[in-house]
């Protein structure tokens, strides 16, 4: 009897070790946690905006490294165009910007061989394909549209681009600027597109010209742009400047 | 008085065949003549996307700093891709 007492008192003074221990273990790790927030004030502006800026940095290596280039955004139908197709920019509709044709020329620079500007009857002398594919905006919505144009990979071999780079820029007729990974640039629904809907490329949806990228969200489709760039270095963008996900795609 | 509907009816055809392919495919110089509103650059801009206080401003004002962050560099990788001097 005296043993079993004893064996159970030696039994119980594990148990309770061994809570002991792991009650520690767990006040030492939330004791660790509350230190590294202590250090980094939520009321410190800057702290938070270079600590998210940081994990925006790492979610865009993650994306990249699982952008698979051959997978192909969904294709649809005709019949699934979404009549009208939403307007989207940071201005009015009655703010676009008017661009004249005839002076019209496609500015190039970087790392690129051939930087000679581009008229648009250039432009629309090289091959071209058609893509009805979904537009997804991160406001939340989206739309299905029919564009048309050059595949860029067509468009960057043809200039010389150095496509062993890291990044592709575009600089834009109303100021907002962008930029994309050169594996995005290079993917096979990837179009410098002229056209929308079989028509020449509306104003109000980017004439003369908007990279269509179905694998990104819409703000990482840029128009009316008037200058494009290869570069290796970090080239960000408008809205990614302001701390949206630079990569922003599948 | 046949002749002259004939005529007539033959006219209009081919006036709204006429603005019907001009219709169609404008030119691209089209897209350049109607008039535009200037951007006004104080207004908030009109985008859900936009953080409180922003303004249409805002973006010229990125790009400019952005283009002179990075010409520098454009001109570096440009010095290593000497231009095709080969091509017309």
């Amino acid at each position: 009897m005296k043993r079993m007492g004893q064996s159970f008192v030696e039994y119980r003074s594990r148990e309770i070790e061994s809570i002991e221990r792991r009650l520690f273990l767990r006040q030492s790790l939330s004791l660790g946690a509350l230190s590294l927030l202590s250090g980094c004030s939520i009321t410190d502006q800057e702290s938070v905006a270079s600590t998210l800026a940081a994990m925006s940095g790492w979610n865009d290596r993650v994306q990249g490294w699982l952008f698979d280039p051959a997978r192909l955004a969904p294709e649809y139908p005709e019949s699934a165009i979404t009549w009208p197709f939403p307007f989207n920019a940071y201005y009015g509709e009655d703010e676009v910007p008017a661009i004249d044709a005839t002076d019209y020329r496609l500015e190039l620079a970087g790392r690129i061989r051939d930087r000679k500007p581009w008229t648009l009857p250039e432009l629309y002398a090289l091959p071209q394909v058609s893509q009805v594919t979904r537009h997804i905006c991160v406001e939340g919505w989206s739309a299905i549209g029919k564009w048309s144009g050059t595949p860029f990979r067509v468009f960057l071999e043809r200039v010389g681009a150095d496509t062993t780079a890291r990044y592709v820029g575009f600089k834009c007729e109303d100021d907002y600027y962008s930029s994309i990974d050169m594996a995005t640039a290079l993917h096979p629904q990837t179009l410098l597109a002229f056209r929308y809907a079989d028509r020449i490329l509306p104003a109000k949806y980017g004439f003369p010209m908007k990279l269509r990228v179905p694998t990104k969200l819409g703000f990482k489709n840029p128009k009316h742009i008037r200058a494009i760039f290869v570069t290796n270095q970090y080239p960000g963008g408008y809205w990614e400047d302001q701390g949206y996900n630079w990569f922003s795609g599948s | 008085m046949r002749h002259k509907v004939f005529t007539l009816l033959m006219a209009f055809i081919v006036a709204s065949l006429s603005l019907g392919a001009y219709g169609a495919d404008q030119s691209p110089a089209a897209h350049v003549k109607k008039q535009r509103k200037k951007m006004k650059m104080d207004e908030p801009m009109t985008t859900p996307m936009m953080k409180q206080g922003m303004i249409k401003g805002d973006v010229k004002n990125s790009a400019n700093r952005k283009a002179r962050e990075m010409q520098p560099m454009m001109e570096q990788d440009e010095k290593s891709m000497p231009q095709d001097k080969t091509k017309p």
